[in-house]
């Protein structure tokens, strides 16, 4: 393991052997944090304030301001919860899936309704996942969801009707494992983060006979009545690696007899450093799905931000004259496939292709693909933390005036009067964070690459390097000039 | 016992909060209403098309027999239509009968939407919406 305690998965990590000697640090001892998160309804005590929020979040969205700038709904989604989601990311984990509201709805759910089905084994991997964030990613760019209260409202309350339907029908966390796109997200950028949810001795677990982290504990009387879940989405603690699939929801701390779960500090990324099997997951190196994940993560990131600034116009405007086409749809289509296939492929399969022709690689072109595709993971975080980060830095205080006026229209206005003039903090100081993420996001990514080419190649550990660091520059240079770009953000850019 | 108890009153607690916000919400979400639709408002914008920087606005205030509407005091306010972005007001002075001009500076390329917040010598407030969208980068 990354803590370097010893791991059926891991055998043999050296790298990480300076990290392993010091204890962890663990967030379930730190006094009143840990005492809050190994309480039970941790969980549904964190989600309560947020379903509320989502629900006047919804109520705004439908019936308040039609203007974006002033609904909670449009400044909550795309302001602040963007923001904060990626920041939690960065310096904890996934800390969104605790607290999901969707969740708690869920779980209300199921004390009346309990699921019949499983879910279809051809369907248990990330390909829905993959279609859905590029779908999601689409429709934000197509309807313009910022520039709508109204659509951003439905978009929550679809995703309430999701879960409900897909958890309704189908047993344990099938939304979140097979379906969820802020889940595959998170899972994603996770790996990136410095907290997860780990067993603190694996000594304890070898000893241990009844694995109730993974199956729950049920009251010995007849009827058998669960006490507490185990992992629902299939992760075996002692085996668990990383946290890819790991909602954070802490059924397993709650359900460890041995109180040997913890949430342990680790270095960043060191997940992708190696190819271990994972429990619930596999090998990364054969999960061709959850590579096409982590492209999607990446190159969506870039696409996100492309549809925001100048040069999506002109570009967009060009495609429609060449092509002659009016509409915006099959245009924006097109760049999405460029963005989130053609250029991919062009990358990272002529990186492989140089990989295995010059370092002499073993393996297929694909499979290489599928390896190194891992690394890029960092640079997408880096991506999206620059864009969200600058959204909620820039915008921090809006939510101030917001809610004045939401109270105001509810005719108690206790907060005062809005006070429009408070925006956020100036770009002078959100800019320099902006290449700060950028380049920390480049300086994992490049450590990944490296540390894969060394382990494929002890002789040419730079030639087999060198290609994937190349992809690396050349996304962190697209970065940095989408970063520069001036921002321009319309509802309709074929008007452009 | 203990655990269960908790337990309910968790559910209790977590009913109870999304019944209140949904309340809260539910009542404060009225739209405003237009105390004055007899009043018309005609905006004009120079240069256009609208081009980050500097530009006049002009308004046309008119009551329902199309008589100028003489007295009124006109705030401008230019938002973005993303969510985050700061505001700009500026006050439009009058330029002659019914008619009040400003200058607001775009300082952002990208979909705006001005709000015209009236105030008319009976007291009576008025609010108006455009849209100015594409504001070209310079």
């Amino acid at each position: 393991m990354i803590r370097g305690q010893g791991s059926v998965a891991e055998p043999e990590e050296e790298f990480d052997e300076g990290f392993g000697e010091a204890a962890p640090f663990d967030l379930l001892r730190v006094p009143l944090a840990g005492r809050f998160l190994r309480w039970r309804h941790a969980r549904t005590m964190l989600a309560i304030p947020m379903l509320a929020v989502s629900l006047v979040m919804i109520a705004q969205g439908l019936l308040g301001p039609t203007l974006s700038p002033k609904n909670l709904a449009t400044v909550l989604t795309w302001v602040h919860f963007r923001g904060a989601l990626v920041l939690a990311l960065l310096c904890a984990g996934n800390l969104f899936c605790l607290a999901c509201p969707f969740m708690l709805v869920r779980n209300a759910m199921r004390k009346f309704i309990r699921p019949r089905f499983t879910w279809p084994r051809r369907l248990r991997n990330k390909w829905i996942p993959v279609v859905l964030f590029a779908l999601v990613l689409f429709c934000y760019e197509l309807f313009s969801l910022w520039s709508s209260p109204w659509l951003t409202a439905w978009v929550i309350v679809g995703y309430f009707v999701a879960v409900l339907v897909v958890d309704g029908l189908f047993k344990h966390a099938t939304f979140c494992k097979y379906v969820c796109p802020i889940g595959q997200f998170n899972f994603i950028a996770a790996t990136a983060s410095p907290l997860e949810v780990a067993v603190r001795d694996q000594d304890i677990c070898t000893g241990c006979g009844t694995k109730d982290c993974i199956r729950g504990s049920r009251a010995p009387s007849p009827g058998l009545v669960i006490l507490q879940c185990g992992c629902e989405l299939a992760l075996f603690q002692p085996a668990k690696v990383g946290n890819m699939d790991c909602t954070f929801c802490l059924d397993c701390v709650h359900a460890c007899p041995h109180d040997n779960v913890g949430i342990l500090s680790r270095l960043p990324a060191a997940e992708l450093l190696t190819d271990p099997q994972r429990s619930g997951v596999g090998f990364f190196s054969r999960r061709k799905d959850i590579a096409a994940l982590t492209i999607v993560f990446c190159f969506g990131a870039l696409m996100n931000a492309f549809g925001m600034v100048s040069p999506v116009y002109t570009v967009e405007a060009w495609l429609g004259r060449v092509l002659h086409i009016t509409q915006e749809a099959p245009i924006l289509g097109l760049l999405f496939a460029v963005f989130l296939i053609v250029e991919p492929a062009l990358l990272l399969g002529g990186a492989a292709w140089i990989a295995r022709t010059w370092a002499g690689l073993r393996g297929n072109w694909l499979s290489l693909v599928v390896r190194y595709s891992y690394s890029i993971a960092p640079l997408g975080f880096g991506m999206w933390l620059a864009h969200y980060g600058y959204h909620f830095f820039t915008g921090l205080y809006t939510i101030v005036p917001v809610t004045q006026n939401a109270l105001m229209d509810l005719g108690w206005p206790i907060l005062g009067t809005p006070r429009w003039t408070m925006v956020g903090l100036p770009k002078t100081i959100v800019e320099p964070l902006e290449f700060g993420f950028l380049m920390l996001g480049l300086a994992g990514s490049l450590m990944i690459a490296w540390r894969l080419a060394e382990d494929d190649s002890e002789n040419h550990t730079v030639r087999a390097f060198t290609p994937w660091a190349v992809v690396c520059g050349i996304l962190f240079a697209a970065s940095v000039w989408l970063m520069l770009q001036p921002m321009d953000m319309r509802a309709t850019m074929m008007a452009g | 016992m203990r655990c269960r108890s908790m337990h309910r009153r968790g559910y209790r607690a977590a009913a109870l909060m999304v019944l209140s916000a949904s309340l809260l919400a539910a009542a404060g979400c009225h739209r405003a209403h237009d105390a004055a639709r007899d009043i018309r408002v005609e905006t004009t914008l120079q240069p256009e098309p609208v081009r980050v920087g500097n530009a006049t606005i002009t308004l046309r205030i008119a009551d329902g027999q199309a008589n100028p509407v003489r007295g009124a005091q006109v705030q401008i306010e230019g938002d973005m239509a993303h969510p985050g972005m700061a505001p700009v007001f500026h006050d439009a002075q009058p330029l002659g009968p019914g008619s009040y001009a400003g200058t607001m500076k775009f300082d952002m390329p990208g979909d705006w939407v001005l709000l015209e917040h009236i105030r008319l010598t009976d007291g009576r407030r008025i609010e108006r919406q455009v849209a100015v969208n594409g504001v070209a980068a310079q």
